[in-house]
């Protein structure tokens, strides 16, 4: 069981947990953007994540990557939003209150090149868990990192990436075709 | 027609998300004041929550112990309180088990573990609410006597007639395959509907609620998507208030719908309890129970669906023609029946009014009447059947209770302000 970190945590500690989220806060928001469309939503479910990978601060093992531990977490929040087993945060607060400006992201996002904005779209159109996969597929991780993340073998990492590429493919093709 | 290549793409991914990084700005010192405020994620709401339930749940069986302990002598209070001693202690264990895994669900482990310890829960949670539902008819009579006699020392055996209590027991026992049956049909039909699952969480108690919003705004997106209207669905907060004032006002009368629907349920309940050692009137009360019941489900249903905001413009167009189109069928089947729900309704109202007619009309007059019922039954059913869409509009609108009609004023009014 996860320890309840505002009880645990020292200020080094918290301003290295600061430091680490600020290091990595474009992949939280790649998660959020990828499992969410509305507003509100993303900004409850960025709190969400923040708050959760607080909680499970103090058992995080130094040597492993920070960044691979916060998209465990995030993909796990996600999915569980994502899934409707969460309520909506109780006391969340506007993001911009929350210290996060979302929209200087959104316009980067929306500048991008049409391939890549379209494997957004079509990586919407995903389940949930092929959803997280070909996140952490794009942002480089290996079969057995992602393998390890999911808790699914290696090899059924690598038929079910090969799969999501012929469904994106096609779906392309058909986005492409259609008027 | 360009291709897809993710393997090259993955170099702008990362470029974009470096470029995300930079752009991000994170207020450190405003996101340390809020990780030090007492803020309850959902998870941690869970986990109250079903604490709050093992501790009611608890009192419960305490309180049903020691009524038990109370009438250990009087086998037939012992035997009642024991019937619904099982539900409760399963009711329990669910409870604690989900308190457990709550408590100790890790959000660092692999992501499908983490599915599936969520899944188990809701799963469990689905299979009471299923056995409440086979075991309602059952038990709610043991419950109600317990609970007298147990709150208010009232023995309502004592006042009732032994057949009230059989009847009960017999009709509890041929409901329960009845309503396993109805339970696999509605499940098989629409299993993969997200109100349908919504229904379930909310009928199970559950606080996994949003499931089906989050199901039906991935539907209504990938339709979106598809069709390449992502902007038009994206513009449903920019709806014109006359829109939102619509749908208040069908909501309300929604509302009211399930109002009048569980009043008569009440009413036709405790025309039972009065009458309940008659079989034809328990019988006839509890077709017009179910009926009004049927009717309640599919408002709350239509209420649910009207609730949510995602989607868009074309989700709300959707989710309006579907309810449109369930009502119907609903509607359609209840005038098919409508013959036999008056003859069983007048059974109801004659009864109330001091008359039996099954000993005032003669054997003959009964059957008689009971053919017709059955002949006009398949006459209106070839109706509908031969052109289900043009039968009788304004009846099917008002047996709908004018839901029919006002929803598809909302839609007239959705395709105006597009336009």
């Amino acid at each position: 069981m996860q320890a309840r970190a505002s009880d645990t945590v020292t200020d080094d500690q918290q301003t290295a947990f600061l430091a680490a989220l600020d290091r990595h806060k474009a992949l939280l928001y790649k998660v959020v953007n990828a499992y969410c469309r509305r507003r509100e939503d993303r900004s409850d479910l960025i709190q969400d994540m923040v708050l959760e990978l607080w909680r499970a601060w103090p058992g995080y093992d130094a040597r492993a990557a920070v960044s691979t531990w916060m998209y465990r977490i995030a993909v796990n929040v996600a999915i569980s939003a994502f899934r409707g087993e969460r309520r909506r945060i109780r006391d969340a607060l506007p993001i911009e209150d929350f210290g996060m400006d979302l929209v200087a992201a959104d316009r980067i996002m929306d500048s991008e090149s049409d391939d890549l904005r379209a494997l957004h779209q079509l990586i919407s159109r995903l389940d949930a868990v092929n959803r997280a996969l070909i996140l952490l597929y794009m942002e480089g991780y290996g079969q057995q990192e992602i393998a390890d993340m999911l808790g699914i073998s290696a090899s059924n990492v690598a038929t079910r990436v090969s799969r999501i590429k012929q469904r994106l493919q096609r779906d392309h093709a058909a986005s492409e075709t259609s008027p | 027609m360009s291709t897809l290549d993710l393997d090259k793409l993955r170099g702008q991914w990362a470029r974009q998300t470096r470029r995300i990084d930079d752009s991000l700005v994170l207020d450190l010192d405003t996101v340390r004041a809020r990780l030090q405020r007492k803020v309850v994620t959902t998870f941690a709401w869970h986990r109250r929550r079903r604490l709050a339930g093992l501790v009611i749940g608890g009192g419960v069986l305490v309180a049903l112990l020691a009524f038990m302990a109370g009438h250990w002598q009087q086998g037939q209070w012992l035997a009642l309180a024991a019937l619904l001693l099982p539900l409760l202690l399963a009711e329990l264990v669910i409870d604690v088990r989900e308190w457990l895994a709550l408590r100790r669900l890790d959000l660092t482990a692999p992501v499908m573990q983490v599915r599936q310890v969520l899944h188990r829960l809701r799963w469990r949670r689905l299979r009471l609410a299923k056995g409440y539902l086979l075991l309602s008819l059952l038990l709610w009579w043991p419950f109600v006597l317990v609970l007298f006699k147990g709150l208010f020392g009232v023995d309502l055996l004592q006042h009732l007639p032994a057949s009230v209590f059989w009847v009960n027991l017999v009709v509890g026992v041929a409901f329960i395959p009845v309503a396993w049956l109805v339970a696999w049909a509605l499940d098989r039909r629409f299993g993969h509907s997200p109100g349908w699952q919504r229904f379930l969480d909310d009928s199970a108690g559950m606080t996994w609620r949003r499931a089906s919003d989050a199901v039906a705004e991935q539907a209504s997106f990938e339709a979106a998507a598809s069709d390449g209207s992502l902007s038009e669905a994206a513009s449903f907060d920019a709806l014109p208030e006359a829109i939102h004032a619509h749908l208040r006002a069908l909501r309300r009368h929604l509302l009211l719908g399930i109002i009048g629907c569980a009043a008569l349920i009440v009413v036709f309940g405790l025309f039972n309890a009065s009458h309940g050692g008659q079989p034809r009137f328990i019988i006839a009360a509890t077709g017009l129970l179910w009926c009004a019941l049927a009717h309640m489900v599919v408002q709350i249903l239509n209420r649910q669906a009207l609730s949510r905001l995602d989607g868009g413009v074309i989700g709300l167009r959707e989710r309006l023609q579907a309810m449109i189109a369930l009502r119907r069928r609903f509607a359609l089947a209840t005038v098919a029946l409508s013959p036999f729900m008056a003859l069983l309704a007048a059974l109801v109202v004659a009864k109330v009014l001091g008359m039996d007619l099954t000993v005032v009309l003669p054997a003959a007059a009964q059957i008689g009447a009971g053919g017709l019922a059955l002949v006009a039954s398949a006459v209106l059913w070839h109706c509908i059947r031969h052109d289900p869409q043009a039968f009788a509009p304004r009846l099917i609108d008002a047996v709908s209770l004018g839901f029919i009609g006002r929803a598809r004023g909302l839609l007239a009014t959705l395709q105006r302000e597009r336009e």
